[in-house]
């Protein structure tokens, strides 16, 4: 199989990620934070250890990093946290459902409104879209760093510069960024940072975390037993506790941090540039075919995630990835989730296709998937 | 001096005793023996040295000690 579809998860994943998660179910399989025997507290130990990793890879403090199922459940502990009623928020034209869905399901409540500020490949003119936008009651800003269906990638520093500047928070949605570009919270003035741990970050599905800079205040949407302060009915006001009711995903959390640790090895900068060397092959060869639609430019670095979005004639996106896949080609067809991006493309009717490699794939791979694209056209 | 430094959670616990270490404390964390009325279930730190220093240490990570027991 040619496996382009890392967007939604990547595969395969490292050896070390998935040594380390059968050695986590045979090792590490306690409660973490509950147990006062040895076992528990090597557990804990591990945790702990991927905490430290994933804060010093975005620049958080290790215990302000919460695990969450997924990048969706940190977003919406995030957003549904942060916003109290009457509250204004902004969010990008490009936004997947995991933030829009949220922030129309507190509006359909009339709880909160919100507006929707134009992605534009001029950095000046997004920014400026999100700056008109701001109102006397607007709390909070969310923002994906890049596209999951076409790739582009906000100028988030620039949008969490004018946030702080306006006393507003600024949450971004690092789904396809996190592992694939530079994040640092203070460099980017990002109070929330959320992303799952499946994707770039090469670990098991199921994982993901939110982390949040020193003093920042959020509401929870899930209470319940955290192993700590057990006799109050209040919810710990510390984090991680405060956001990790139940018991952990310890064996993916283990796991995740040997995929940072894989990222770290190769390097950050060495895997982008290898994707985006592979996106850019396949964007020139599909570019010189007469039948193919493309929605973007020529990828540009620190501009694109290695994420391609396109069109064959006016079939439908789903009969161009099913002919891809009984070809033994995986990728994904369709909305990916996120109509709001589409209705920006103009591809609210088709939908589009989407590739995107990652360290694992090869130019012989992606000659392979132009080649049986060429084949059928 | 050893002593049993309550810190609530066991994350805390584990900032504590990695901040203690790299200033070249021994140290180590358990769930609460006994815990105190209000205290819930929690862990602690379990170190040896000079309090003044060490509780200095803690605070400059921004941990919040619960409690100090001489053991």
């Amino acid at each position: 199989m040619i496996y382009l579809d890392n967007g939604a998860t990547t595969y395969p994943k490292p050896k070390l990620v998935v040594d380390k998660a059968l050695l986590s179910l045979k090792k590490y399989s306690f409660n973490s934070g509950r147990g006062g025997y040895k076992e528990s507290l090597a557990a804990a130990e591990q945790i702990f250890n991927v905490r430290t990793k994933i804060g010093n890879m975005f620049s958080f403090e290790p215990e302000n990093v919460s695990f969450t199922s997924n990048c969706t459940s940190a977003l919406n502990m995030a957003i549904k946290g942060s916003v109290k009623q009457g509250d204004h928020v902004i969010i990008s034209s490009l936004e997947h459902n995991s933030v829009r869905r949220c922030v129309d399901a507190l509006a359909s409540e009339n709880y909160i409104t919100y507006d929707i500020a134009k992605y534009s490949f001029d950095d000046d003119e997004t920014l400026e879209n999100f700056r008109k936008l701001i109102k006397p009651n607007t709390s909070l800003i969310v923002c994906m760093h890049a596209s999951n269906v076409f790739g582009v990638v906000f100028p988030i520093e620039r949008i969490g510069k004018l946030a702080k500047e306006n006393g507003i928070r600024f949450i971004v949605d690092a789904a396809q960024s996190a592992g694939v570009l530079p994040i640092n919270s203070k460099k980017q003035n990002i109070d929330i940072l959320c992303a799952p741990g499946h994707k770039g970050l090469y670990g098991p599905m199921g994982t993901g975390f939110m982390a949040v800079g020193d003093n920042i205040k959020l509401k929870t949407i899930i209470e319940g037993g955290t192993g700590s302060s057990s006799l109050s009915l209040k919810q710990p006001d510390f984090t991680p506790d405060r956001f990790e009711s139940g018991t952990l995903n310890n064996v993916g959390i283990i796991a995740l941090g040997s995929g940072v640790d894989f990222i770290n090895k190769k390097g950050i900068e060495n895997i982008y540039n290898h994707e985006l060397k592979l996106a850019n092959y396949i964007y020139d060869e599909l570019s010189k075919m007469d039948d193919i639609t493309l929605y973007t430019p020529k990828l540009v670095r620190n501009k694109n995630c290695p994420i391609i979005s396109f069109n064959v004639k006016n079939y439908s996106s789903e009969k161009v990835a099913l002919y891809l896949a009984k070809n033994d080609v995986a990728v994904r067809a369709g909305y990916h989730c996120s109509p709001l991006a589409h209705k920006h493309f103009g591809t609210l009717e088709s939908g589009t296709v989407r590739i995107c490699p990652s360290v694992f794939n090869d130019f012989r791979e992606c000659k392979e998937f132009i080649n049986i694209l060429k084949k059928w056209l | 001096m050893a002593f049993d430094i309550k810190v609530g959670s066991i994350t805390k616990a584990q900032k504590v005793k990695k901040a203690l270490q790299s200033n070249g404390y021994k140290a180590n964390f358990h769930r609460i023996e006994n815990p105190q009325p209000g205290d819930g279930c929690g862990y602690a730190v379990i170190v040896r040295g000079d309090k003044e220093e060490i509780l200095e240490i803690i605070n400059s990570i921004g941990v919040k000690v619960l409690g100090v027991v001489a053991i």
